[in-house]
């Protein structure tokens, strides 16, 4: 009862923001910018970008509202706006391909290695050896496509359905899913160059 | 073959999901295990990318962006996709005007297109005609027009 009216009171922000309030279209930024801060921050990992790539995402969300026709979730919408634009600034800004794994320190690498031991497996990696970690996936996420990288982060790191992922990148199923399983594939073997 | 499907399934369901049989094989073939190894690794890098704090919008951050509207729909004010639209007109502008200049120099000095064609009707001129052993004659046949000049007419030998 409570989220229909919630989704009606949407529909207006929504038809008023069509017709250029900024006020409605203020109220709409309210609860969409904490998702859209996530979906960037994670698929651009620059905390010092995230702002201003967000007020740029929702500049070109006012502009296009009037094509806005209801058909998906605004959500949904505003998630593809979001990811375009990611997908546009990560391609003007593609890192390097250098090879990050050798810049991490031998004990680090060590660490790393240790801790994957299959005895090892069952304790819990130590924090340091969780930093490490994290680092080196968030490297292999650097280096990786941009394609690669946005259906990766979706899927493993927003933790969306293949069905949600394909409604935000305007994808068929099947293609999320093709996609997906080479995004993964060339991850590992990125990973396995490295070693 | 069967090393595919057991790393497709450990990539869409994790290591869990395998049946006994399959857990027989990822114990015995290096290479799956190599590869689910791998992607453990993988996984629990992204879970922990996934735990990290969000930044939060700093304070003010939709009252900022309602400004910054509000001044894009001011009079007179040209959004940056204006300069960027006419520049990119200028260049290409400017690309097309210097292959024409190209094009126009490349050409020869004669031709049609520096010259206009010649009349289509062909007048004899006088002129000489040689050949071996023979007397030459600078004809007036057919009959030349009253307004073509007709500077000399003689019999040349060579």
């Amino acid at each position: 009862m409570e989220s229909n009216a919630q989704e009606r009171l949407e529909v207006e922000w929504i038809r008023r923001a069509q017709q250029g309030d900024h006020e409605a279209f203020g109220l709409l930024v309210e609860q969409y910018q904490r998702r859209v801060f996530s979906t960037v921050f994670h698929l651009v990992h620059q905390q010092n970008e995230v702002e201003d790539l967000v007020q740029e995402i929702f500049i070109k969300t006012f502009r296009a509202i009037r094509s806005y026709n209801f058909r998906a979730p605004f959500g949904a919408w505003v998630a593809r706006i979001s990811v375009n634009h990611c997908y546009d600034y990560l391609r003007r800004k593609r890192s390097s391909r250098l090879n990050y794994y050798w810049q991490l320190s031998e004990d680090s690498r060590r660490m790393l290695e240790r801790g994957l031991e299959p005895q090892q497996r069952e304790s819990p990696p130590s924090i340091e050896e969780q930093a490490v970690l994290k680092d080196l996936v968030k490297k292999l996420l650097d280096r990786a496509p941009a394609e690669d990288r946005m259906v990766l982060v979706l899927k493993e790191i927003d933790n969306l359905s293949v069905e949600e992922i394909s409604e935000v990148l305007n994808w068929s199923v099947s293609k999320v899913k093709v996609r997906l399983h080479r995004a993964r594939k060339r991850m590992l073997a990125d990973l396995k160059r490295c070693r | 073959m069967r090393c595919g499907r057991i790393q497709k399934l450990l990539e869409e369901r994790g290591e869990t999901s395998l049946s006994p049989v399959d857990r027989q094989h990822l114990e015995a073939c290096p290479d799956c295990r190599l590869y689910a190894r791998d992607w453990s690794m993988l996984t629990q890098g992204l879970k922990l990318i996934s735990q990290e704090p969000i930044p939060e919008p700093s304070l003010g951050f939709s009252a900022r962006l309602l400004r910054r509207l509000d001044e894009e729909n001011a009079p007179g004010f040209l959004r940056p996709e204006f300069y960027e639209n006419a520049g990119r007109r200028v260049i290409f502008a400017t690309l097309v005007l210097v292959f024409t200049l190209l094009l126009a120099m490349a050409l020869p000095a004669s031709g049609p297109v520096r010259h206009k064609p010649n009349v289509d009707t062909y007048w004899p001129q006088p002129e000489v005609l040689t050949t071996r052993n023979a007397p030459v004659y600078v004809g007036s046949f057919p009959p030349v027009p009253a307004w073509v000049e007709v500077k000399s007419v003689s019999y040349h030998w060579r």
